[in-house]
């Protein structure tokens, strides 16, 4: 709906929708205050009763040449920042998308290899998951940053770190069979 | 005595009679924060106007510091004088608008000389903060010709309802240069409305622009000390001799810890008088920084503690 008037005095004046029970946060890039602040008064009414919910917690989309855009992570901050509550992040690391796949498709956890290209999402997931975890490192992640945590003593960093990795998936072909 | 002691905890105790005469006596001046202290929205919390007059009559010095970054001190000066108090000028007011443009001079302009070369500032916020920015003699990214050799050398972000995924966006290609300051002119994460509602601070957008781009800001106000200095430097307070008036635990109370001036919590704005006795309660050993020497109900009860 339409905001009432250009301040945000204005906006707080504006009806809420009684419905509304959960404040959702995915990539937006019409991302405004005006938004922020809409966010912030469904959260302040609703309480716990209202659901904080961030797609993911990317902070960066990379685009050629080294350059990116703001990734959602960044809207989830501010949010989160605004209303001094943490939202559920149903994206990797959570297991949350996991689980869903799991429960659809009777997967064992043992017998099921995640493959990715980046440590802190998709190989920290299947490491929590009980996964065998793959890095291809056509991505994100080169081989020395595996290096560096493998070599820490710090076993949150262990975590990030996979079972087997190669250069590309397409070195896969030749281990399955014709 | 009108100091805290090193790393003892403050005990929050209630200001009135003859502890009021005790802590307000030996003070030479009082800093107070605006919002929630001497007024709320656009109505002067009451006997405020009466206690500065007291001051003025007293001897004492009111000077003023605020996190606020929408208004030029110049504005503030009109609103303070719309809204019943005599006698505050522009100079006795330190915002963190005002500051932030303090700061960027000092590290973007040096030790003088004019703006040429300087570099630019990206400035996330409204008419108020850029003026002051300008004057602080400073050119701002996007206006006017962009000369050669001025790279954007410092993003600055302040309150800004009109922020945009598309401004995130244009600040975090100007931090991609390590060498471009990242500034934020307070760290608070809302702000009350008069209706008990409340509204995105800077806090929350400065969080999106640093996920955005991996940097850490410097905030230039409360609780850190920066705002200090620069009334330090102007009008070269004593600490010792100094109290801190505020509303918000978090920052006002802990600015005032940091600073070494004893501090009191005034009740008519943000923090509970609960709030600062769970921070006294609690074991964590940064939260005792959070308790204030003192408590009033409002600072018109700090009246009886001036003499006639």
């Amino acid at each position: 709906a339409a905001l009432p008037g250009p301040k945000p005095a204005d906006w707080v004046q504006a009806p809420l929708d009684p419905a509304v029970r959960a404040v959702l946060v995915g990539f937006d890039e019409h991302f405004s205050y005006a938004k922020l602040c809409q966010a912030l008064r469904y959260l302040l009414r609703g309480g716990p009763e209202c659901l904080l919910v961030g797609t993911n917690r990317d902070h960066r989309l990379p685009l050629e040449g080294g350059a990116g855009i703001p990734g959602t992570g960044c809207l989830v901050k501010a949010v989160e920042t605004a209303a001094q509550r943490e939202a559920f992040i149903v994206g990797k690391p959570n297991r949350f998308m996991f689980d869903c796949v799991a429960g659809e498709f009777q997967l064992e956890p043992a017998r099921t290899v995640m493959v990715g290209d980046r440590l802190d999402t998709d190989i920290l997931m299947g490491n929590d998951c009980g996964l065998t975890t793959l890095l291809t490192l056509t991505g994100v992640t080169a081989l020395d940053e595996v290096r560096g945590h493998q070599d820490s003593g710090c076993p949150a960093r262990h975590s990030l770190v996979p079972d087997f990795y190669v250069d590309s998936i397409a070195d896969l072909l030749p281990l399955l069979g014709e | 005595s009108s100091g805290s002691s090193g790393s003892s905890m403050a005990s929050c105790r209630r200001l009135s009679g003859a502890g009021l005469r005790e802590v307000l006596g030996p003070a030479q001046g009082l800093l107070f924060d605006c919002d929630g202290v001497l007024w709320a929205g656009e109505r002067a919390v009451p006997g405020a106007p009466e206690l500065l007059e007291r001051l003025r009559r007293s001897g004492k010095a009111a000077l003023f510091v605020s996190n606020n970054s929408r208004r030029s001190v110049a504005e503030l000066e009109r609103r303070f004088s719309r809204l019943g108090f005599r006698g505050v000028r522009a100079e006795h007011v330190f915002s963190s608008a005002l500051c932030s443009a303090l700061f960027l001079r000092q590290r973007l302009l040096g030790g003088g000389g004019n703006g040429n070369g300087a570099g630019r500032v990206f400035v996330l916020g409204g008419e108020g903060l850029r003026g002051e920015v300008r004057d602080a003699g400073l050119r701002l990214a996007g206006e006017g010709e962009p000369a050669p050799g001025e790279p954007v050398r410092a993003v600055l972000v302040g309150y800004d309802d009109q922020f945009t995924f598309a401004k995130l966006a244009q600040a975090c290609g100007y931090l991609r240069d390590p060498q471009c300051l990242l500034v934020a002119t307070d760290p608070d994460p809302w702000h009350p409305l008069s209706d008990g509602q409340r509204t995105p601070g800077t806090g929350s957008l400065t969080a999106a622009v640093e996920t955005a781009s991996g940097r850490k800001a410097l905030v230039v106000g409360k609780p850190n000390t920066y705002m200090f200095d620069c009334i330090v430097e102007r009008f070269g307070v004593d600490p010792s001799r100094t109290l801190m008036v505020g509303d918000r635990l978090e920052t006002d109370i802990l600015f005032g810890k940091n600073c070494g001036l004893a501090t009191i919590l005034t009740l008519t704005g943000v923090s509970r008088l609960e709030e600062a006795q769970a921070y006294m309660a609690s074991d964590n050993a940064a939260a005792k920084d959070l308790v204030p020497n003192y408590y009033v109900d409002s600072i018109a009860d700090l009246i009886p503690g001036l003499d006639e």
